[in-house]
């Protein structure tokens, strides 16, 4: 940035679990663009510090393009240069540190409870107790179960802004109790989103005792919602803690003019503004990043919002839930017992950063993708019932684009496969466009359109997000092999062409990038495309991308053969239609 | 790349930090020689809490208790102790009805604490207190044999080492565990009978060593009321030809195990120390490391997985394995003298 506060080239640093990846956003053609992207190891941990995994992060981004970042002892060069030398600014997102340790404290579980938890998956915060009001009828025990469990982070929560303030004041009365008792070395933070009227009163008597932070109700009616002031609040917690429990977190982002936070809300900011920009077309957006340590959801429409993140392993190796075995089994496209799946994926728990090289671990990884995906979704539905995520229907709402992300997609063979985990996961309905995020960049423009708005909208215009294509999901309970839909392609320079969809298939357009096309979508009575109702068709015009369309008529919910060979063969094939 | 490393040596010295959570008294001197169940320190803060009604007690609303106070927070108290007391028409009192300490008091409502909360920190190996960290704990040195694993079921102890005969060929049968003393520690290859556990808990045995354990007896493993340590991960391997070495030349002395949770936050492994004092001494690598030549490693997966050999290339460009992925990959000289490429994420440092 110049004089006068002119920024010319940013540097975004996402510090992940398992890497650290570096995106270089400058200007060229008077508009903001990702120019460069680096990774390397993060150096997370007592024997590192975390400069050493975001410099040679910045190294690898420096080796792959014509951007120069770094003098040659290894120090950024800041601020920038009119030569095109350097940043003016560093933007550091993180998700691969500790969880904190979080008790939450609230009157019912299903009121002030249920909307406490979405805001402790929605952050990188553990839950380590979570107590109702029935808790307080042994004050006592209560206490020393309080004391014993260490929270960094205590949230008291409940009541509707106005209503009844007894329980809330026992709450505080509990609370001072226990911060009185626990040694000011493990004092926990505490955040208060409860009732409004005892905002004073928690002032007075806890702000004494701990790191105090007094927020807007996170439910300030039965029927309004609001984490995003908990959420930036928690963020603030986090980053205070981190720069205390982390080697060289503090160092890297007191430098440079850095902005520093979570990726989890920085995610939950940019959910909300494609949400609202995406006001006019009545869809809603979803962000889905699968990523080494965690999957990360969100989704936000013109109204509602929210972000979830669920750990990679979920419970691996120490409980292995026989459902996802079952489950994995099913999707798994290669001839595998249940007890080597058991082990791979126990395996690959302990060693998170583990990547198959045979064919068989992919063909169970990816089949374990499709399950972390449907978890994710299936819990996300839980904290957020606008959601229309349902276990045996798919996702029935409309979400377009879908934007994706994580190693796991990137690292895939063929884009085919990348597709097909994504829809297999999602089960979507209607018609949506998948965005594939290779850099894994949305988050961070969630962060930097804080210091600079004008940022993240240039650079989701430009091609740093690829598209992989548009799906399209008939819905119909005509028989199998029945024509469900008729589609009239007509490309851009290109020959016009008819298809016949028939129930149960999968499709493919090619629709190379550089092209668009207009698709007139005609359904039979009976069958559904997301046009407003069985049977009503409409016109889509749409870009080019690596799988073009897809057309997934094989129902919702999809269903697999239930014998061991056609399943496989089943599966192998849908890999063929997507291109292998 | 930065990747695991994994302890697997004859001789190192070893040292190991423990602390409390917060700070508390240290109960070891510097030279001390601790065994795993040994508490080193301990942490006490007020516990038990009871809440006395001292003004339904007097009688009188909540605003008049606290003139009525004759005992403030922090003082300690002995049961019968008068904590107020109402002077005017009808003089009343409020006794402490047990000792302990006040530790709130607010609107005519007193917290009393009537005992702690003790958190104690145990040794969890064998070794000498090298150092004292006042108030939190030591830390601890030992010079001998350490061998790291990938998961513990949480628990510490001590015991003489029997090695299995069969530990290299096939799996532990419970036939292998007839007429054992007790307070062994049992170390072997494969676990793939939930009745191995049950022989290892009818002989009383003090820890089990495990090269793999079959996935579905995990959750029973857990359960054990001994130290159960797996070096290698999850299915039917064997021990790692190393590490046998390594217990085959310790077999019938006395080791301890630390079979911590495998902590990924904290840089905790499960492992196992022997006391000696071989002269051949490696260096401590810490719990990651960057991948370097020269490094010896632990293959994780492919053909040759579980052999520990040598990085001899770090390839620059991403590599095409067999399942159509491109990854960073090196290239790994095995004892055998053939090379064989491994994705770099598949490889754990062994040091």
């Amino acid at each position: 940035m110049d004089h006068q506060g002119v920024l010319h080239a940013l540097l975004g640093l996402d510090i992940g679990f398992i890497n650290t990846r570096a995106s270089y956003f400058g200007i060229l053609e008077e508009k903001f663009k990702l120019e460069a992207f680096g990774r390397a190891s993060s150096s997370l941990g007592k024997d590192f510090q975390l400069g050493s995994g975001a410099g040679a992060a910045m190294q690898d981004l420096q080796s792959r393009s014509d951007v120069h970042i770094l003098k040659p002892n290894g120090e950024l060069i800041w601020p920038f240069y009119e030569t095109g030398l350097g940043v003016d600014h560093i933007a550091v997102t993180i998700s691969g540190g500790p969880k904190l340790r979080t008790v939450l404290l609230g009157l019912t579980d299903s009121g002030s409870l249920k909307v406490g938890h979405a805001l402790v998956e929605s952050m990188p915060l553990a839950l380590v107790a979570s107590y109702n009001l029935t808790a307080l009828s042994n004050e006592a025990e209560l206490v020393d179960a309080l004391v014993s469990q260490h929270p960094e982070l205590v949230i008291l929560v409940g009541g509707e802004n106005g209503g009844d303030e007894r329980h809330l004041r026992a709450w505080i009365d509990v609370l001072k109790l226990v911060l009185r008792i626990l040694p000011d070395e493990n004092k926990p933070d505490v955040l208060y989103a409860g009732n409004v009227l005892l905002e004073e009163r928690v002032k007075r008597h806890l702000e004494p005792l701990a790191d105090l932070t007094v927020v807007p109700n996170i439910r300030p009616d039965q029927d309004e919602i609001d984490l995003v002031p908990a959420q930036a609040a928690v963020e603030k917690i986090v980053v205070k803690r981190y720069q205390k429990s982390i080697p060289g977190f503090k160092a890297l982002i007191t430098k440079s003019k850095s902005i520093a936070g979570t990726k989890s809300f920085a995610l939950s900011r940019m959910i909300r503004y494609l949400g609202r920009a995406n006001a006019k077309t009545r869809k809603g957006v979803l962000a889905i990043d699968l990523s080494g340590g965690s999957t990360m959801l969100g989704a936000g429409t013109d109204e509602d919002s929210g972000v979830m993140i669920q750990p990679a392993w979920d419970g691996l190796p120490g409980s292995i839930d026989i459902g996802m075995i079952d489950f994995v089994h099913q999707w798994t496209a290669a001839s595998v017992t249940r007890k080597d799946m058991s082990e791979f994926l126990c395996n690959h728990a302990l060693l998170p950063n583990f990547v198959p090289e045979d064919i068989d671990g992919l063909a169970i990884l990816q089949a374990y993708t499709r399950y972390r995906i449907r978890q994710t979704a299936h819990r996300f539905a839980k904290n957020f019932s606008w959601f229309p995520y349902k276990q045996k229907k798919g996702l029935a709402g409309s979400f377009e684009p879908v934007i994706a992300s994580g190693s796991i997609l990137t690292q895939s063979p063929s884009d085919g496969r990348t597709m097909l985990m994504l829809i297999d996961g999602l089960e979507p309905w209607g018609v949506t466009t998948i965005v594939l995020d290779r850099y894994q960049i949305l988050p961070m423009l969630g962060l930097v359109g804080t210091q600079e708005p004008v940022l993240p909208v240039q650079v989701l215009g430009s091609d740093a997000f690829e598209n992989l294509g548009t799906v399209i999901v008939p819905v119909s309970s005509a028989p199998e092999d029945e024509v469900i839909l008729n589609v009239k392609v007509k490309m851009d320079g290109g020959k016009d062409y008819d298809v016949e969809v028939l129930q149960g298939s999968l499709k493919r357009l090619v629709i190379p990038s550089d092209v668009t096309a207009e698709l007139s979508l005609e359904p039979m009575i009976g069958t559904d495309v997301g046009f407003g109702g069985q049977g009503v068709g409409g016109r889509l015009k749409i870009p080019g991308g690596s799988m073009g369309v897809v057309i997934d008529a094989r129902g919702r919910p999809l269903r697999l053969p239930e014998d061991d060979e056609k399943r496989i063969e089943e599966l192998k094939r849908w890999q063929v239609v997507l291109g292998g | 790349m930065i990747v695991d490393v994994v302890r697997a040596t004859s001789c190192a010295e070893i040292e190991r930090v423990r602390k409390l959570p917060f700070p508390g008294q240290v109960l070891m001197e510097k030279g001390k020689e601790v065994n795993p169940q040994d508490v080193i320190a301990e942490a006490q803060v007020p516990g038990k809490i009871i809440m006395l009604d001292i003004a339904k007690g007097l009688g009188i609303s909540p605003d008049e208790t606290t003139s009525c106070l004759i005992r403030e927070v922090g003082d300690n108290l002995e049961e019968g102790d008068i904590i107020a007391q109402y002077e005017k028409t009808l003089p009343r009192i409020f006794r402490a009805p047990i000792n302990g300490k006040i530790i709130n008091y607010y609107q005519g409502q007193m917290a009393l604490s009537t005992g702690t909360i003790k958190t104690q920190l145990t040794a969890n190996m064998i070794g000498t207190v090298k150092e004292i960290i006042p108030e939190y704990g030591v830390v601890l040195s030992l010079r001998g044999s350490v061998i790291q694993g990938f998961w513990g079921n949480g628990l510490a102890g001590s015991g003489i080492l029997k090695l299995l005969d069969a530990s290299q060929d096939k799996p532990i049968s419970a036939s292998m565990l007839r007429d054992l003393l007790a307070d062994l520690i049992i170390a072997g290859g494969a676990c793939v009978e939930g009745e191995v556990l049950d022989a290892c808990l009818e002989n009383e045995i003090s820890g089990l060593i495990l090269g793999s354990l079959s996935p579905d007896l995990i959750q029973k493993a857990a359960g054990m009321p001994f130290p159960v340590v797996i070096l290698q991960g999850f299915g039917e391997d064997a021990l790692a030809q190393d590490v046998l070495e390594i217990l085959q030349s310790h077999s019938g002395e006395k080791i301890s195990l630390n079979a911590c949770k495998l902590d990924h936050a904290n840089d905790e492994r499960p492992e196992l120390v022997i006391p000696n004092d071989e002269e051949k001494e490696t260096r401590e690598l810490g719990f990651r490391k960057k991948l370097e030549l020269g490094d010896r490693v632990r293959l994780m997966s492919g053909k040759a997985k579980n052999q520990v050999g040598k990085v001899v290339e770090l390839i620059e460009e991403d590599q095409f394995f067999e399942n159509g992925t491109f990854l960073p990959a090196a290239l790994i000289k095995l004892p055998s003298l053939e090379k064989v490429k491994v994705p770099q994420s598949n490889l754990v440092i062994v040091g």
